[in-house]
């Protein structure tokens, strides 16, 4: 695992905050996450239900039911290894994960521009229960830059790879404005093999856009 | 970038020497409090299109939870029906663009099973078979009559299958560490093999 240290920005108040971004996650490290998290999961719950909001369909976040222990368990160790596809990063703020990454580096490739060029496709990422924002509760997030940084380094391990930034994901409907707006992603629109999620790919270019801080 | 290469890249920690603190300025300046993307089901044996599946079980009487059988075990599933599911499969996945995971998560099925499925080697439940076949958008019975896990009695299937197989075997010439392997596995094993036939 390595890390380097960076800042959030904390509301209300928009005070920095340091916090770490680690590269090279064990899959500890998503137990640990699960652990932190889930009970939070349940407060935005009860949260709903105290608001009476009891549709699913209005405005619940839409990872709510995600867990990362589970996530952890169905994946093998070797996937982490010298010869595996599996990357991991995370956000830690005091000892508290801010945002997790889950990476894989084959099997996937480009549907924009020239076909199948390989890219780094993110599988799984997601931020802190506490750093969502959740309009129907008039809630938001209380870290922000902890998504992005997980992007940036999905970006930077896509050009060591030799992939040139190349990225692709599948966002979850209230994240296709982030993928698009502040990642300068490509919504190439409902994938009916992957549950009709929207999906996004980050071209060479735009990566090089984006590293530079102007999606 | 070779396999080793890769791993090397892999391991190698993406720690920039770069002046981040514009990025870091530019990253907090704005909300990113919906980022979620992936999919994960509320239980991995409920995802993908079971009520499909049910559907397409129902109409066609397929086998119910108690009658899952082991592919390997029926007699009716030729080699040549196995390894054309396999190929079916392997190829059908491709030509999504999906992992073997990625599969298993959107058909709902048990990677293991999946994998059985692909190497045409293991335990393989009709239900399992079902599921890809609704995520595929297959009949259900044709896919269960080539697992072995419904009466065939169908001479022309048993022959597409055949030929299936056969046509899809690579014909790719060997990677070069393919070729070392062989070379290498012919040395360990035919050598000492016709060695010791000449001692004899």
């Amino acid at each position: 695992m390595s890390e380097q240290a960076t800042k959030l920005k904390e509301q209300p108040g928009g005070g920095e905050v340091a916090a770490v971004i680690h590269d090279l996650l064990t899959l500890e490290a998503l137990f640990t996450a699960e652990e932190q998290w889930c009970l939070k999961r349940i407060t935005v719950l009860r949260e709903l239900a105290a608001a009476s909001i009891h549709d699913a369909r209005a405005g619940w976040p839409q990872s709510i039911h995600w867990s990362w222990a589970r996530k952890a368990a169905t994946c093998s160790p070797s996937r982490l290894e010298a010869f595996g596809d599996v990357r991991l990063f995370g956000v830690e703020v005091a000892g508290q994960w801010q945002a997790l990454l889950y990476g894989v580096s084959e099997g996937y490739s480009t549907h924009l521009g020239a076909k199948n060029r390989p890219l780094v496709y993110v599988d799984f990422i997601e931020a802190a229960p506490w750093n969502w924002d959740i309009p129907p509760l008039n809630k938001v997030g209380r870290y922000r830059g902890a998504g992005i940084q997980l992007m940036e380094l999905a970006v930077r391990w896509s050009m060591a790879l030799g992939y040139d930034g190349r990225i692709g994901l599948h966002a979850l409907a209230q994240a296709k404005t982030f993928y698009a707006n502040r990642c300068g992603m490509q919504d190439l629109g409902p994938d009916a093999a992957y549950h009709n999620l929207s999906y996004f790919e980050l071209t060479e270019t735009s990566a090089k856009t984006f590293l530079r801080s102007r999606p | 970038m070779s396999t080793i290469e890769k791993s090397r890249v892999k391991n190698a920690p993406l720690v920039s020497t770069e002046d981040r603190s514009d990025f870091v300025s530019w990253a907090t300046s704005i909300s990113d409090g919906s980022i979620s993307a992936g999919w994960q089901s509320l239980h991995p044996h409920l995802a993908g299109n079971q009520d499909d599946a049910k559907v397409s079980a129902l109409e066609e009487g397929e086998a119910s939870d108690s009658e899952m059988l082991i592919g390997r075990a029926k007699s009716a599933a030729t080699d040549a029906s196995r390894r054309s599911l396999a190929k079916f499969v392997e190829l059908s996945r491709r030509k999504l663009g999906q992992s073997i995971e990625r599969l298993a998560d959107s058909a709902g099925v048990d990677l293991g099973e999946l994998l059985a499925v692909e190497t045409g080697e293991g335990s393989v439940h009709a239900q399992t078979v079902q599921r890809l076949a609704a995520f595929l958008g297959v009949n259900s019975q044709r896919l269960l009559q080539l697992a072995g896990l419904a009466p065939a009695n169908n001479h022309g299937l048993e022959q597409a299958a055949l030929h299936f197989a056969a046509r899809t075997e690579s014909v790719k010439p060997l990677e070069p560490q393919e070729q070392a392997a062989l070379e290498r596995f012919c040395d360990e094993v035919f050598a000492e093999a016709t060695a010791n036939t000449r001692t004899a």
